[in-house]
């Protein structure tokens, strides 16, 4: 387990590099799909703090990245949720939720689209997220 | 007289609409029941959890749905804001298509209580809250503390079994009964008159109903003459067997003799039994009934069942083989326990009479207090191997058949052969002993329809294969015969079952009904 301060270094450096990801397409003026779409997984694999999972399950479903990202997170350090992107809601809506919620949230803040929240849950995928983001921003 | 389709209680469907109610924070702050940073304090936010959390319950819904469970248009009340203000007229909208909904299934992100109870009582049915720890708690108790039925649970599992169960009941309330009675309706007085004492009271508690025809004015129409011509209806027309009732007689003739493993009987001789059967389907549907019992004692009295040459055995074989319980003896609490146990399992069942025949300790009760009258139709071979078997019950008539493992499974191995040792009366057995090992559930209602036994055991074989007239039965093991026996005393001999486990979900049916369950 880590403490706060080493978990604040893990995630400086995760977030780091997740935005190197996004930071790769900046000038480009027609991404090649296949490639943005890796960048995006990428991306989420950094965000949710999975890139040094060894036993990473392989899959491109958000919810189920989000879940493991949930489980990661209770193994570097359950008592940090405000630095883990736990729930934060206060009703009833759980942890791997609020993590593909605020994944939205910075992508859309980061390539400036706003994205209609009622149709967010729609985006299964890293690489529906990816077709969505070239669709909206190229 | 034009016969409709009969509605079996298999296409009982159970139709259901998810309610979810959303709970959007209009500005950004934190206190004791809101709490986070930046983005997650923004309306977006919320907005965004919203649409997760529905779109993850109706996954979880529509994943965990049992067969003949309909989910109708979900109904959303968004952007309900901590202002609190509740809109009637985006209440009244959820209420929309309440006289089609069955079952409310409600959900939320939270702190919407207030406008749970408050759907509920406008749509004044019953509600299952689906998800989130807290909130089922809640919700529930204020709910059932108001008089609401509600249901939540732990797992989807309970989920499916509670959907099963609601399903049951709603099947049970669309049973409607074919009497064939000699006498008086409710029971028979010379035979099950441990049957319900009273039908209203059976359609006040189950909602079940029940339409009769007269004995005489049925076995008179067996006779393929002028349907306007019958002794006991002259002038009326009624539903007498004709030309093309015969072909479907020759058929069902043809798929006994064909796959019977034997049919000892002759084509001549199982006319009359089939005939009988064509006509109840006729009856059944022209009086949309999709159950059915005939008074065979008070009908054996009249000389007419000799006459004709026929009984209604196979009538009930075949019945239960399409979903249609179908019970002997004018035993009414038999068909609905049939019904019931056939609601839940989607099978067909199995029904006869019931009795102990070992104690726990295993002893065979051959003390020659009770006088058992199968022994001989067990056999020598299987009785002897009673002795030392513990828990031992049998239930025995001749109306096995095919399809205790599904309607769409592969017809079982069966046997044809006469009731009547003069060669009439076409009787089906199912070869039990193939299915030894078989987890069965049953049940039985009791005279007063208050009570209801239920209980699980394992099939161990049966016996009657090979023989004539009403000597065909199957053998299982019980926990305890004692207790069974205790039980059964209170509700009667018939105790008819459903392969396979369901005695959970008939636990829980006999509670919302509110019945005394006997548990054994």
């Amino acid at each position: 387990m880590l403490n706060r301060r080493e978990l604040i270094k893990r995630l400086t450096i995760a977030d780091s590099n997740a935005r190197g990801e996004l930071n790769k397409w900046k000038d480009s003026e027609h991404p090649d799909p296949s490639s943005f779409a890796e960048s995006i997984y990428r991306y989420v694999i950094y965000k949710f703090l999975l890139d040094d999972e060894t036993e990473l399950t392989p899959t491109h479903d958000l919810n189920e990245l989000a879940k493991q990202s949930v489980v990661k997170a209770g193994k570097l350090n359950p008592n940090e949720t405000t630095l883990l992107d736990a729930s934060k809601h206060c009703g009833a809506a759980s942890s791997f939720m609020t993590k593909k919620v605020l994944l939205f949230m910075s992508l859309s803040e980061y390539f400036g689209f706003q994205y209609p929240p009622y149709n967010t849950a729609d985006i299964e995928t890293t690489d529906m997220l990816a077709e969505i983001i070239l669709k909206k921003c190229w | 007289m034009e016969s409709t389709t009969i509605k079996t209680l298999h296409e009982t469907v159970l139709k259901c609409r998810l309610v979810f109610f959303d709970i959007v924070h209009e500005l950004p702050y934190e206190g004791p029941c809101r709490f986070g940073k930046g983005k997650e304090l923004e309306r977006e936010f919320d907005e965004m959890i919203n649409n997760e959390a529905f779109k993850g319950v109706q996954m979880g819904i529509n994943f965990n749905l049992p067969e003949n469970v309909e989910m109708l248009e979900p109904k959303r009340y968004i952007n309900h804001t901590e202002n609190w203000r509740i809109s009637e007229e985006e209440m009244e909208k959820l209420c929309v298509g309440s006289e089609e909904t069955d079952v409310y299934l409600v959900s939320t992100t939270g702190r919407t209580g207030e406008m749970i109870v408050e759907f509920a009582q406008m749509v004044k049915k019953p509600v299952i809250f689906v998800g989130n720890d807290y909130g089922a708690t809640i919700n529930t108790s204020a709910m059932l503390a108001r008089g609401i039925e509600t249901y939540s649970m732990l797992s989807w599992d309970q989920f499916k079994k509670t959907l099963r169960v609601l399903r049951a009941r709603k099947a049970l309330a669309n049973t409607r009964v074919l009497c064939v009675s000699r006498f008086g309706h409710d029971y028979s007085l010379h035979d099950s008159n441990d049957s319900f004492i009273s039908l209203d009271k059976v359609t006040e508690v189950l909602g079940t109903k029940f339409r009769f025809a007269n004995l005489h004015e049925v076995i008179d129409q067996i006779q393929e003459i002028d349907p306007t011509t019958n002794y006991t209806t002259p002038g009326r027309q009624q539903l007498n067997i004709n030309a093309d009732d015969m072909v479907k007689v020759n058929a069902v003739i043809d798929d006994l003799m064909n796959n019977a493993d034997p049919c000892v009987m002759e084509r001549e001789n199982m006319i009359p039994s089939v005939k009988m059967y064509q006509l109840v389907q006729k009856l059944l549907g022209a009086n949309e009934c999709n159950a059915f019992t005939a008074n065979c004692p008070d009908a054996c009295s009249t000389c007419r069942i000799n006459k004709e040459r026929f009984t209604f055995c196979i009538s009930h074989s075949l019945n239960n083989e399409q979903g249609i319980p179908s019970a002997c003896e004018y035993d009414i609490a038999a068909v609905v326990s049939k019904a019931a146990l056939q609601a839940m399992s989607g099978t067909a069942s199995y029904m006869g009479n019931t009795a102990v025949l070992t104690l726990p300790d295993g002893t065979l009760t051959e003390d020659g207090f009770v006088q058992h009258f199968s022994k001989d139709h067990v056999g020598p071979e299987k009785w002897d191997a009673l002795r030392g078997t513990p828990n031992v019950i049998m239930t025995q008539h001749s109306v096995g058949n095919r399809k205790m493992k599904g309607f769409d499974e592969e017809d079982a191995r069966f046997s044809v052969r006469p009731f009547a040792y003069s060669g009439f009366g076409v009787t089906m057995r199912r070869d039990w002993d193939k299915d030894a090992g078989q987890v069965i559930t049953m049940c039985r209602f009791s005279p007063n329809c208050d009570k209801i036994l239920i209980s699980k055991g394992t099939l161990t074989g049966g016996f009657g294969y090979e023989m004539d007239n009403c000597t065909h039965g199957a053998l299982f093991q019980v926990a305890d015969t004692q207790k069974f026996y205790d039980a059964q005393i209170q509700v009667g001999n018939h105790v008819p079952f459903v392969y396979g486990d369901y005695y959970d979900e008939m636990v829980q049916l006999a509670k919302i009904l509110g019945l005394e369950v006997l548990a054994c």
